[in-house]
């Protein structure tokens, strides 16, 4: 027997023909997806969120940052800066009272043993791991987490600095008296800045670069900070050479995003002041930790960031160009060392070689103590090194 | 009626054997003169080497969204097993400490004019336990990638890729990547590949390398470390010398514990007699392989669906339609 067909007849009709043998008959097997067109029901996209630019910038994420592969030559080729190991002089010299004072190395001890013993805090800890036997399961412990202890301990060493020492110091200077008094701290504000055109590479070509971070402590002021370097030093700078990296391309460690935002993010951002420093710490990775190097380079980088978000929070970029130069600082404590920082931000275009450069002071690396292990209990303090917070403090005064 | 018995009434019990060896099914394991015959003529069992079920691709691309990435990953693995099937494929592998994962880019490419290089900067090199070769991390104005380290790689040194063939060839520097067309016979080389673009696929373990034989033309003659040789086409990329790790068979794990580790499950332990496919064969080399087309992809797998008449698995003149036994006819009906 031959196939069944439907007739021309019947088709003419134009009625509607059921197959027996669709799995669909007589009812559906699978219902129709309900089509609703709301906000509600849709996938959010890229596009929709609050912060997307259409074109892409390079962004430096303190969060979720990738470390400089050639460590500081790489910040310097990036940020067009000369870094200068070292403070000057008189600011060391300025400092180095501190040590003379009574009872300072027990105040130091206690701020330490504050964040790494004292806090009561119980978090589940990272779980260790250990590179030799790399087979055993550890359990996990509670305590305090890394970045915690290390937050209060830069509360800790910034109160120290701003308070005790201040009224220690004032009467020998008067000046430092001063300086204090004006500080605004705000704790955990995210800091983000933007340099429209700031990056040029072969593989992005030109693009805006954006450095964002969230620091533990920002510390801004109503008066305007001194540059450290003199006019003339900045002129000198034009005729010194940024160092060379290739064939590391300075921009491979950005990341490429269209989510950044267009403007400056500052804590007290309504109210007209001055950053005068960032602190934040770091955790290092267990299995694959941050080289002197790299961490140096890392901070370099965020005390940057927070120069630009002071020039460009209140106009002074005028047709690209830095009516002044600004002058930020920076501290990261990592593993009981600091990274202390002082960026001079002398020029927003960081592709011209020929200009005057930034430049960056760095004491990189200064152990104030050594901490033990995250999963032992922390009894004394080991390794104090005063010297190191001689150098913390120099760089509040500068 | 036995072969014996058979022989000696024909008189002629080879012509007999071999008759009827060729009417049953032969197995292709068995010679000429059938299972009783000997083997040691025959391709060594096994030689033709089984898919590696070590990670799991698809997983590896819904972490990395199908791009390559420099950083440590998770990686779920496989244990030997299929990921389709399920069944076991590779023997001796399962479980162990879950190591990271790092992507290693076999694709070295670079310009092809003359005196143009493309340079990265070795800036690590450090051991991968999930392959015996040490592996490099080089950075380039593209970006930073996992290369295979080859024996004096070390950090801080300069690589080159370049894809130009010179009329004459090149001096090779080790760690640098240049097309076969490039390099004169003798150079010591590892992570061919087997056709322009595909990325290294020949020599890719520890401390192997091979050599360049001579040119042919469009081809470059390569032997391999078992003396095997490859005809491959002039623009394949290989990496100058030999890869690193050259003391890994050298090393014991020092406990069965430690092979556990590592994710190397026990042999059996049960005895197996050997047969004639065990211990050393002498054979001779076989001929120069051109590699001049890839392997064609396998065919997509069809989905289908059976018609009615497909799942009565009736066929020949069992295959009526179903309603004539129900007393239908199967000549036209005509309209009155």
């Amino acid at each position: 027997m031959g196939r069944f067909t439907v007739p021309e007849a019947v088709q003419t009709l134009g009625l509607p023909v059921y197959d027996p043998n669709d799995a669909d008959f007589p009812r559906k097997t699978t219902p129709d997806p309900v089509q609703i067109n709301h906000p509600a029901f849709r996938k959010p996209t890229l596009q929709d969120h609050v912060l997307y630019n259409e074109k892409p910038s390079l962004v430096l994420d303190g969060t979720d940052a990738e470390p400089m592969s050639a460590g500081l030559a790489q910040a310097g080729a990036l940020l067009n800066a000369v870094i200068r190991k070292g403070f000057p002089d008189r600011l060391l010299k300025a400092a180095s009272g501190v040590g003379d004072l009574p009872k300072h190395s027990d105040r130091l001890c206690d701020a330490i043993m504050h964040a790494e013993r004292y806090d009561p805090t119980l978090e589940k800890l990272p779980r260790r791991h250990d590179p030799v036997l790399f087979w055993v399961v550890h359990p996990r412990m509670h305590g305090t987490p890394r970045i915690a202890r290390n937050n209060i301990l830069l509360d800790n060493l910034f109160r120290y600095s701003s308070v005790a020492l201040k009224a220690q110091l004032s009467n020998a200077n008067p000046q430092l008296a001063q300086l204090f008094e004006d500080f605004r701290i705000d704790r955990d504000e995210p800091l983000s800045s933007i340099l429209p055109n700031g990056c040029s590479s072969e593989q992005h070509g030109v693009k805006d670069l954006v450095v964002r971070s969230h620091p533990h402590l920002t510390i801004q002021s109503s008066k305007v900070f001194s540059p450290w370097a003199s006019s003339e030093e900045v002129e000198a700078t034009a005729k010194e050479i940024v160092p060379d990296i290739r064939p590391i391309d300075p921009t491979i460690d950005l990341k490429s995003d269209h989510i950044y935002n267009r403007e400056a993010v500052l804590a007290r951002s309504w109210i007209p002041l001055h950053v005068h420093s960032i602190m934040w710490s770091r955790e290092q990775d267990q299995k694959y930790p941050w080289t002197k190097e790299q961490l140096a380079a890392n901070a370099i980088a965020h005390c940057f960031g927070a120069a630009v978000a002071q020039a460009t929070r209140y106009g002074e970029v005028v047709d690209g160009r830095l009516k002044r130069p600004i002058v930020t600082r920076a501290v990261q404590l990592v593993d009981g060392r600091l990274d202390l920082v002082a960026f001079q931000l002398n020029t927003v275009d960081l592709n011209n070689r020929n200009s005057v450069k930034n430049i960056a002071w760095i004491e990189p690396a200064q152990q104030l103590y050594k901490p033990g292990p995250i999963w032992e209990n922390y009894e004394k303090v080991v390794d104090l090194n005063e010297s190191a917070f001689v150098k913390f403090f120099a760089t509040l005064l500068g | 009626m036995s072969l014996r018995a058979v022989s000696s009434v024909t008189g002629c019990g080879y012509a007999l054997r071999s008759r009827l060896a060729s009417a049953l099914t032969l197995s292709s394991t068995e010679g000429p003169l059938g299972p009783l015959g000997a083997k040691r003529h025959l391709p060594k069992r096994g030689t033709k080497p089984l898919p590696q079920f070590l990670w799991d691709k698809k997983h590896l691309e819904e972490l990395t969204g199908g791009e390559y990435t420099h950083k440590p990953l998770r990686v779920n693995r496989l244990g030997g097993r299929d990921p389709e099937t399920g069944r076991k494929v590779n023997q001796h592998i399962g479980g162990g400490v879950k190591f990271d994962y790092f992507m290693i880019d076999n694709c070295r490419r670079g310009p092809s004019n003359f005196g143009a290089f493309y340079e990265e900067r070795v800036l690590e090199v450090r051991r991968d336990p999930n392959r015996g070769p040490h592996i490099a991390l080089v950075a380039g104005s593209k970006g930073k990638r996992w290369i295979l380290a080859t024996e004096n790689m070390s950090a801080g040194q300069v690589i080159k890729t370049s894809q130009h063939i010179p009329d004459n060839p090149v001096l090779a520097v080790e760690g640098n990547a240049y097309p076969l067309g490039a390099l004169s016979p003798g150079t010591v080389i590892n992570s061919i590949e087997k056709y322009p673009g595909k990325g290294g696929e020949f020599i890719i373990a520890a401390g192997s390398s091979a050599e360049v034989v001579r040119h042919q033309g469009d081809y470059v003659v390569v032997r391999m470390p078992n003396k095997h040789e490859f005809a491959l086409h002039k623009e394949c990329m290989a990496t100058v010398g030999k890869l690193s790790h050259g003391d890994l068979k050298d090393k014991i794990f020092g406990s069965p514990n430690m092979h556990r580790r590592f994710g190397y499950r026990p042999s059996s332990g049960l005895f197996h007699k050997k047969d004639g496919y065990f211990g050393r064969k002498i054979r001779r080399l076989p001929p120069v392989r051109t590699l001049d087309q890839p392997d064609l992809p396998p065919c997509d797998k069809l989905a289908l669906t059976l018609t009615k008449t497909d799942l009565t698995g009736l066929f020949g003149t069992a295959n009526v339609h179903n309603l004539l036994a129900s007393g239908y006819s199967g000549r036209d009906y005509h309209d009155e």
